[in-house]
């Protein structure tokens, strides 16, 4: 049986706290645990753009990261009760949670990149779990189909997989992504 | 000023004088660079030495920047990335849409 350790920090959503953070985040998991270089520069940049992300869009004053070890799996939570995600489907915004029923499998097309699609497959009516589709690249890149919205699309490359969910209850929104290296597998659960 | 520039033979040296490249910036480095295309300038390096990480506001205006670029019939490339930051533009493929070298100087020299 794996030991379980969880370790608490907060993140005052100023742009001046945030590697600050970011850098005791990876301090504590790099003592919890031996990770190779590729996965630490991969959770490093999953921690920068979930904590801008948190700075951009959550509009709270305050958001918690809680970081969970047991044996090689590696537990991030970043809480906050700010705004939902912002994703558009057919040019509306869609609101958390997902008005009806019937959601689940639905594919939302998140934004094109010049070489990828990012989707998200909805699992129910406060849920999703992202992807990428890739598009076969033909030739030279075309620069005027790169996007320039990268936040999402970082997370989901880094990440071995990357869901969103709403919690009716709390009113708070989270985001869960794991990363596997090396045959330790890391997962990072960030709830905002 | 985000950009500290510097003429090197026939390049343009535009070094991001901030340690953080991120959303605080973003937009200050999208307008600085906008002046030095509209400046005429054709071949504009990039050079991230000293910057300790990038977020993606900084590289969404990295990418605005290069579309200006190309629509001026100019180029952007970068040099000077710490490990972290030539494996993000290496992870969202930005390594296919820019010329990265180890220093400026070295993109100076091999400006074609």
């Amino acid at each position: 049986m794996a030991n379980t350790t969880t370790q608490k920090f907060v993140f005052n959503n100023q742009a001046d706290g945030l590697y600050p953070l970011v850098t005791d985040v990876m301090a504590h998991i790099t003592q919890q645990q031996k990770t190779d270089e590729d996965t630490i520069t991969k959770l490093k940049l999953v921690l920068v753009e979930l904590l801008t992300n948190s700075l951009k869009h959550s509009g709270s004053e305050e958001t918690t990261i809680e970081i969970t070890t047991t044996g090689n799996q590696i537990t991030i939570r970043k809480t906050d009760r700010g705004n939902g995600l912002a994703i558009r489907c057919n040019g509306n915004l869609l609101e958390w949670p997902l008005p009806g029923k019937h959601h689940a499998n639905r594919v939302l097309t998140v934004y094109a990149n010049a070489d990828a699609i990012l989707k998200a497959k909805l699992t129910n009516n406060c849920g999703l779990q992202f992807f990428i589709e890739e598009t076969e690249q033909t030739g030279q890149l075309d620069i005027n189909t790169l996007t320039e919205h990268f936040g999402l699309l970082i997370i989901t490359r880094a990440s071995n997989t990357f869901a969103y969910e709403f919690d009716i209850d709390s009113c708070t929104n989270s985001f869960t992504a794991s990363v596997t290296s090396m045959g330790v597998k890391i997962s990072m659960y960030a709830k905002s | 000023m985000i950009l500290l520039t510097n003429i090197y033979k026939d390049a343009l040296i535009a070094g991001i004088q901030v340690k953080e490249a991120n959303l605080t910036v973003s937009d200050a480095f999208k307008d600085e660079m906008t002046a030095l295309l509209d400046k005429g300038n054709k071949y504009i390096i990039v050079n991230f030495e000293g910057v300790i990480y990038v977020d993606s506001s900084f590289l969404g205006a990295l990418v605005s920047s290069l579309k200006y670029a190309l629509a001026n019939q100019a180029e952007i490339v970068v040099a000077g990335l710490n490990k972290d930051v030539a494996g993000l533009f290496q992870l969202i493929r930005l390594d296919k849409a820019f010329k990265i070298y180890p220093s400026a100087t070295e993109a100076a020299e091999r400006k074609s």
